[in-house]
This record gives C-alpha cells, structure tokens and sequence, in this order.
C-alpha cells in the first residue's frame, strides 16, 4: 500500500494533472462442502430376545413365536447424500456350550434378518440376509434415493427359523447371535 | 493480488471434500432351549404314550402259568407297537427310569406256601436306542424300580427308539397253580431330560 502511494504521488507531481480515479478490487471465493455422511441419531444397538426356539417336539419354532418383545427394532438414521446403501449380516444362532450337528441334532439356528429403510420420496427399501453354515457375504441395498428424514427410519426383522437339516432336534441351551447393520452415503 | 491467492489458499484447506462416514450398528440375538422330553405322536407330541395289552388267557390247561417265551411273543404280538414311543429330548444325557408291577389278581388274595398263587412276575426289558448305540434297561417287577439311570448319549433322533418287551415271565417258589381271575400290572417307564 505504501508502494501504491508513492508511485501516485510522483506521477501527480511530474504531471500536474488530474489523475483518473483508481480502484483497488479484490475478491474472496467462500466454498464449503458437505461430505456424504450417516449418522445414528441414537446408537444402533439392541437385544431381541427369542426365548425358547425350540417346539414342544425339540424342533425348531420357525416363527419364533416365544420371543420375548417382538422381534424388530427401529433405530433413527440421517444422511446427507442423495442415495444410501443399506448393509446387514449376522451369524447363525449359536448354541453356547455345543453348535455342532450331527445324529439328527442340532446346536444351530438359522434366521432371515430383514434391514428396511424408508425413503424421502416414500416407499422402502429392503436389503435381507440369511444364514447358513457358511456365511454369505453381507447383503447391500441401495435406496436409489434419500433416507427419510424422521426417526425410526431404518428398521430390522428377524425371522424364518430354521436347522441345517429340516427335522433336527435342537440341543438345550441358550443361543445367540449379532446382527451387523451399516448406513453408507453413496 | 499476492494477498488475494495467500486469502484463497487457507479457504481450500478448510473446504476439502470430508471422507464418507458411515452409521453402523450391532444387534443382540438371544434365544434359550429348554431341557425337555416330548413323546411325538405322529400328529403331533405329547408327555405320555401307553397302551393296553390283553394277554388273554394266562394259565395252561394244568393251571400253571403259560411258558415265558409265549407270553413274551404274545406281549409283542399284542401291543403290536403301541408299546414302543419316539421319545425325543434336547439334552444330551437324559435319564431312564424303568418300574415294572407284576400281574396281580388283586380280589382273590392268596398265602404264599399254599401252591396257589395271584401274582405273576415278569422282567420289562426297554431297550433305548440312543445316536452311537442301543442299550437295554431292565426291569423285573420282584425288584424296585431301576434308575433314573443316565443314558450317556442322546436319544436316537428316528423313532421308535424306546422299545418295551418282556421276559422271564414266571410264578413263585412253589406257588405255581394260578387262582382264575383278572390279573393287571404295568410297566412305567419315565425318560427325564
């Protein structure tokens, strides 16, 4: 600026005459970015209990009509991209003490979870994975939209179970399983 | 124009894309199996099965109880199945118990020593068949009740896997000559998860 100055008052003097008016202009870009995010709005974490799995008969109950509290759990989801991939797995029911099967008994069972999403532009989407003795990748869905933005919009089921083999009787104990849920902006 | 690219600078370092971050999450399954035996029906379970077998005519011409192999056969002939169950439980070492009564003849009371008797005794022979073996479980009704014994093993999963039979069917000493008369007595077998 002192530089500007004096280079101007020189030149007035050698001249002498009036000057045209000189602006000095500049500008700032201001930019800013949102990232493609989820976040739980509480955490996604719950416990469904299936109480007894087995029927009178020792066989599997596939409705898993005993349990204890119903059987989904609804969780509250936001995201700020314009599509979102919903993802679930889980591992097969284990029985704690003994998950082997063989002469006609079982220490295993098997489930369908069912992750739903609402969408923004109403509907749902769905993305399902059952177990089986050798696990499956997890399953992803994608919206082809954005998450609804209100709570309990992201839901998951449990149900059809079932044994490795159709007839076998369940070994006492107790069971347990996790199912892993993940939101991802796309 | 040097200060204006210094301002610029800082205001890219702010606005960088940010990663993707995900929302991710765990549910606890829970479930329990219960200790439990059931007896399968065919159509669907139960906690007893039992049948009633006729032996009909007990004694020989001579009053003395028919042989023991006969009645054996006729006992198998007779209940023709119904005796026998699919037992299934969940646990893995269920126990047996076996109580066999003998037949009594219980409104014509008799003095031992007398040659005449209203008791016939026999041994109920149950065999479990279990996932690595069978095993026989007996029983004889001049005897208490055996058991609970532990099976070692599970049930077999295919039924029946609980097979009644009886043998050494028999009076007495010498108190042989059957008084006539209706004669009962049971065979109890109690399987515990």
């Amino acid at each position: 600026m002192k530089k500007i100055a004096y280079i101007a008052m020189a030149a007035a003097a050698m001249a002498a005459t009036p000057a045209m008016a000189q602006s000095a202009s500049g500008s700032v870009a201001v930019t800013g970015w949102v990232g493609g995010k989820c976040t739980a709005q509480t955490p996604i974490a719950g416990a469904i209990d299936l109480g007894d799995l087995a029927t009178s008969a020792g066989l599997i109950n596939s409705t898993f009509s005993a349990n204890v509290g119903g059987l989904s759990r609804s969780f509250s989801v936001i995201c700020t991209s314009a599509n979102v991939n919903i993802t679930v797995s889980s591992d097969a029911l284990n029985n704690s003490t003994d998950s082997t099967t063989g002469g006609g008994y079982t220490g295993r069972v098997h489930y369908t979870s069912t992750l739903t999403a609402n969408k923004a532009s109403g509907g749902t989407a769905s993305a399902v994975y059952t177990t089986a003795d050798v696990l499956p990748a997890a399953t992803t869905t994608a919206l082809g939209g954005r998450l609804q933005n209100a709570t309990n919009n992201l839901t998951v089921t449990v149900s059809n179970g079932t044994t490795t083999n159709s007839g076998d009787v369940l070994k006492s104990g107790n069971y347990s399983s996790t199912i892993l849920i993940t939101v991802s902006p796309v | 124009m040097r200060k204006l690219m210094i301002l610029a600078v800082p205001a890219m370092l702010i606005a960088g894309p940010a990663l993707a971050q995900n929302a991710t999450g765990t549910v606890i399954i829970n479930g329990t199996v219960g200790n439990k035996c059931s007896v399968l029906t065919g159509s669907g379970t139960s906690g007893t099965w039992g049948t009633t077998v006729n032996l009909g005519e007990l004694s020989q011409s001579d009053g003395t109880l028919r042989t023991s192999a006969s009645l054996s056969n006729d006992f198998n002939t007779v209940a023709a199945g119904a005796q026998n169950a699919h037992v299934v439980c969940t646990t893995a070492n269920p126990t047996i118990t076996v109580n066999a009564d003998p037949l009594v003849n219980t409104a014509v009371p008799t003095v031992s020593g007398s040659g005449y008797t209203n008791t016939i005794h026999y041994q109920a022979d149950v065999t479990v068949n279990k996932v690595s073996s069978s095993t026989v479980y007996p029983n004889d009704s001049n005897a208490a009740a055996s058991g609970p014994t532990a099976l070692g093993d599970r049930l077999a999963a295919a039924g029946p896997n609980v097979i009644i039979a009886t043998s050494n069917w028999r009076t007495l000493g010498t108190d042989s000559q059957l008084v006539a008369g209706s004669y009962s007595g049971q065979i109890v077998v109690t399987i515990t998860p």
